[in-house]
């Protein structure tokens, strides 16, 4: 916890930076009430295409846009990495006070602030709705002499090492399931053998190869595996039968474990509340819809429609519950899971094969003969080692004019930036058709912003 | 398989791919591919979940025709930069750099992408044709791969570093080592630990292999055309020919052959990625060449053989996601997320129940690959025409394109940073006679390696035999130590030749 107090500290003073910057839309943002929305609506997900939160808001935007329930477009768009906190961190500050970004996440982004001591937690946003309900299965392969719960329990119980999970990241929803089994099975937990796995598909051929004893994952997900008899399902996490009452629940199998996952939306902590209004209205109508119904049920989703305040209780209490869950099964970020490998070991080896090569490179060195060159410069260039030489002082212009460049795009924005940008390279590179260049870096600005802005609709900075 | 089933269901197939408003959306979405593919850093599964919500009112076998297309043609055109101004336009183009741009500099641009443009074309016509005869039993078969299987797989790729190392293999394994330990930035998939990411919260997710490519190659490159005074103006790259001579053919077409099969192979195995399978294609090419000494100074095997593996790969990941609905890479789990979309499940069920769909589709990464011949051999013409705009727009240009590539992958200007930095020291490195490609190689490997690594001794407890008790990852051990003895063998004796006469 201490670790977490500086960076707080900096985001505090970054909000009031950045409330200022807000201060100044107010009255455009007080005029816009009854006309909200005016521009095309973005839905984030913090995470890259593929997974639970991306399936999600995808077909939120396809149920928004085919049954029109906004009056202007809707967008997704991907910003992954760190579990969901570069995505998290966005609408903490950057879009702070934006009322045309929500997040679509879920309870696995609650499970990496904590073990990452994320400077925000999803509890400091404003919580939409929560949309659905994902309860999670215990799946094992086709051909596997485990044919019931009982069985896997039992051999558990018998011979824990001898049991390997394949699930995802660790810390995640499907790594605390398996902490909660181990448990419940009265194993410690540093007896579990877990094998994370970077998404659902690659996980998904690690059980159906039989490449380890059982594996968990959104029920939703494999479903069609299990449809097909690539995997046998076990139990489901789920209170009661759930799906045509198909697989029994862990309750049943005698474990008292109730675990489901659930995915809402959330809007930043500054949006306004018309905007707000608007957002839970429209969420409202999309989850009552019947495709909307319909397609949850082909899924194996549960309807979990539940409204902003209890939404924003229950965020609180899973805060709660997930911070002892983690530290119980060492995933809490102090004590790194239980691999037989740990975190630092490849990193060292790397480091050793690094210190050989330059030794090495030193004792060539010193064994050439005077006027040899070993290893010309810009060999990558030219295997002879020819060419002239770069000239320093040229590289450090070149070098520099980079990041200025960046620092612009943030400031100026890109229609300025680009085409002064162009000029100062062809500048530096003494080229002898500046009035041409003019004209194309021009054109090239142009060029770009409409591939990007207008066809690829990727907003540039 | 019945074969008189399977010439009907094609049949079945290409009424479908070439009915006028398919064959219309299969040529948009060649078109959307190759200008993603030209444009650094966007790759196929960027520009799929972009099109997305277009394709919300389209039949479901129109929207994945065009997703086919896209998915090709960006196989196709991150090449055309890679071979003409050393830019990658995606991170599976960048191996084309290797032999590709020594090539254009020799004056045999025209020749390099249509080389190029034929690859493609065999590779991608032999994976559909694969995926078409046996997708389900191949699909079945990558199940056998496990973690040590992945672990052997990759430390044989890494050894392909020797074969890049020029003359000082320190320097080569210097370079391979930086790039490893990029890669172990980001938050640990296994533990959870946050690592070498000193705080800052942009760094946590990793170094995305596509920002590597770009600023690696196109950066450093732009770095290195600055800083370089320019070395005269004799120098004139464009020649006129724009089609291979005899004798290039003959030294293209085994490439082709086995460039498509490597990739193909490497493509069905999720999680591998068409960047893996171009390293592994160049990589052999360089061993089973004629020529060795002219690999680096544009030996054409070397362009020819990757080129055909990354379109082969592409295809062959469609194999996994068809066969039996896992996704293999970026691009086919966003494929998966629009085909949920439409209420579907690929998978044995889908290759029964919706033969419209699925041979339509197959029949599409045909005509995908024909449109694509078709459409890019006689732009050769026109792409050589880029290497007579002026060094200083052309740098300008390709610092743009990295700029705004990179930051539109995510959104974040702190990716733009990562590029920068990594041109900065791709410039330093070759400054001081250190090879780049290695560095590409450990960033690509590294998480992949690592992981595996590590999900093998998870299995087996920390015992090390796991490697040695299963039998294809002990058959691909014994084989990195035989071509290890078989390298290692003649360069002593060589050296003990060469000793006595201390002449060099």
């Amino acid at each position: 916890m201490q670790l977490r107090a500086p960076s707080k500290h900096f985001s505090d003073r970054r909000r009031v930076l950045i409330g200022g910057a807000g201060l100044a839309l107010l009255p455009k943002n007080v005029f816009a009430k009854a006309s909200f929305p005016e521009r095309p609506l973005s839905l984030l997900v913090p995470a890259n295409p593929g997974g639970g939160w991306d399936q999600l808001a995808r077909l939120m935007q396809q149920i928004i846009t085919v049954a029109k329930l906004s009056p202007k477009p809707v967008d997704v768009f991907n910003k992954g990495g760190a579990g969901g906190l570069i995505g998290l961190a966005e609408i903490m500050t950057r879009r702070r006070d934006d009322p045309y970004t929500i997040m679509v996440a879920g309870l696995g982004l609650i499970g990496s602030c904590i073990s990452q001591h994320s400077p925000f937690q999803a509890s400091e946003t404003k919580p939409l709705a929560r949309l659905i309900v994902e309860n999670l299965m215990v799946a094992v392969p086709a051909n596997s002499p485990n044919k019931t719960m009982e069985g896997l329990i039992a051999a558990i119980k018998a011979d824990p090492e001898s049991i390997t999970w394949a699930g995802g990241s660790a810390g995640g929803t499907d790594h605390i399931l398996i902490g909660l089994i181990t448990k419940a099975c009265g194993v410690s937990s540093d007896k579990l053998r877990f094998v994370a796995y970077s998404g659902g598909g690659e996980a998904s051929a690690a059980i159906m190869g039989g490449q380890v004893t059982a594996a968990v994952a959104g029920y939703g997900e494999w479903k069609g595996l299990a449809e097909a008899g690539h995997i046998r399902v076990l139990a489901t996490s789920a209170p009661e039968r759930f799906d045509d009452k198909r697989a029994p629940t862990l309750k049943e199998s005698g474990l008292d474990i109730v675990f489901q996952n659930w995915r809402g939306a959330f809007a930043p902590p500054g949006t306004p509340d018309y905007a707000i209004k608007w957002w839970a209205k429209m969420l409202q109508e999309m989850a009552a819809r019947p495709e909307w119904k319909s397609y949850l049920e082909k899924k194996g989703w549960v309807d979990g429609f539940m409204g902003g305040e209890a939404f924003a209780d229950l965020i609180v209490a899973e805060e709660k519950l997930s911070s002892a869950t983690l530290k119980e099964l060492g995933i809490d970020g102090t004590k790194g899971g239980n691999s037989p490998v740990g975190p630092w070991a490849v990193p060292k080896a790397i480091a050793a094969l690094g210190v050989v090569s330059a030794a090495g490179i030193a004792y060539e060195h010193f064994k050439a003969k005077p006027g040899e060159t070993i290893a010309p410069a810009g060999a990558e260039d030219d295997d002879e080692g020819g060419g002239p030489l770069p000239i320093w002082s040229r590289f450090l212009a070149g070098a520099i004019l980079i990041p200025a460049f960046i620092a612009a795009l943030n400031f100026v924005g890109f229609a300025i930036a680009t085409p002064i940008f162009i000029l100062a390279i062809c500048l530096l590179m003494r080229s002898t058709t500046l009035k041409w260049d003019v004209v194309a870096a021009l054109g090239i600005t142009g060029a770009i912003w409409l591939l990007f802005s207008r066809i690829l609709s990727v907003a540039l900075p | 398989m019945n074969l008189s089933s399977l010439f009907s269901d094609m049949g079945t197939g290409f009424s479908v791919a070439l009915a006028p408003e398919n064959l219309m959306f299969g040529l948009l979405g060649v078109l959307i591919g190759t200008a993603v593919g030209v444009l650094p850093g966007l790759g196929p599964s960027v520009a799929i979940a972009l099109l997305l919500p277009l394709t919300f009112g389209l039949e479901p076998t129109t929207a994945f025709i065009l997703f086919g297309g896209i998915y090709y043609g960006t196989m196709y055109g991150g090449s055309t930069t890679s071979i003409l101004i050393n830019t990658p336009g995606d991170a599976a183009s960048s191996v084309s750099t290797f032999e590709g741009y020594p090539m254009a500099k020799k004056g045999l641009g025209g020749v390099a992408l249509a080389t190029s443009a034929i690859g493609s074309f065999i590779g991608g016509t032999f994976a559909t044709f694969m995926l078409m005869i046996a997708a389900t039993s191949l699909a079945s078969a990558t199940l056998w791969f496990g973690p040590p299987e992945y672990f052997a797989l990759m430390l044989f790729a890494l050894t392909m570093v020797t074969g890049m190392a020029g003359k000082s293999l320190p320097r080569a394994l210097f370079a391979m080592a930086l790039g490893l330990g990029l890669a172990m930035i980001g938050i640990d998939l296994q533990t959870g630990e946050n690592r070498l990411t000193f705080g800052v919260q942009e760094l946590y997710g990793g170094i995305d292999v596509a920002l590597g490519a770009v600023g690696l190659y196109a950066v450093g490159e732009a770095l290195w055309l600055i800083a370089a005074p320019p070395s005269g103006p004799t120098e004139q790259l464009p020649t006129n020919r724009l089609w291979l001579k005899m004798d290039e053919w003959k030294r293209s077409f085994i490439p082709w052959i086995r460039g498509s099969i490597v990739g193909f192979s490497s493509g069905l195995l999720p999680g591998t990625g068409a960047t893996f399978a171009t390293f592994m294609a160049y990589g052999v090419e360089r061993r089973f060449s004629k020529n060795p000494e002219e690999f680096g100074k544009g030996a054409i095997e070397g362009l020819a053989g990757p080129e055909a593996a990354n379109n082969a790969a592409a295809g062959a990941s469609m194999v996994p996601l068809l066969a039996l609905g896992i996704p293999g890479s970026a691009t086919t789990a966003i494929m998966l997320v629009a085909f949920q979309l439409y209420g579907l499940q690929p998978g044995p069920t889908l290759l029964e129940n919706n033969k419209e769909l699925v041979w339509g589709l197959i029949a599409s990464l045909y005509v995908a690959n024909v449109l694509l011949v078709v459409l890019n051999l006689p732009l050769v013409g026109l792409w050589v025409q880029l290497l007579r705009i002026p060094k200083g727009l052309l740098t300008a240009i390709i610092l743009v394109f990295s700029t705004v590539g990179a930051y539109s992958l995510q959104g974040s200007l702190g990716d733009v940073v990562v590029v920068w930095l990594l041109g900065v020291a791709a410039f330093l490195l070759r400054r001081f006679g250190f090879p780049v490609a290695p560095v590409l190689l450990g960033l690509v490997l590294g998480p992949l390696i690592e992981q595996d690594l590590r999900r093998s001794l998870a299995m087996s407890s920390g015992d090390f035999s796991i490697f040695l008790s299963r039998p294809i990852s002990a058959s691909i051990l014994a084989l990195i130590v035989v071509i290890g003895i078989y390298k290692i063998v003649p360069l002593i004796r060589r050296r003990n030749r060469i000793a006595p006469t201390p002449e060099g």
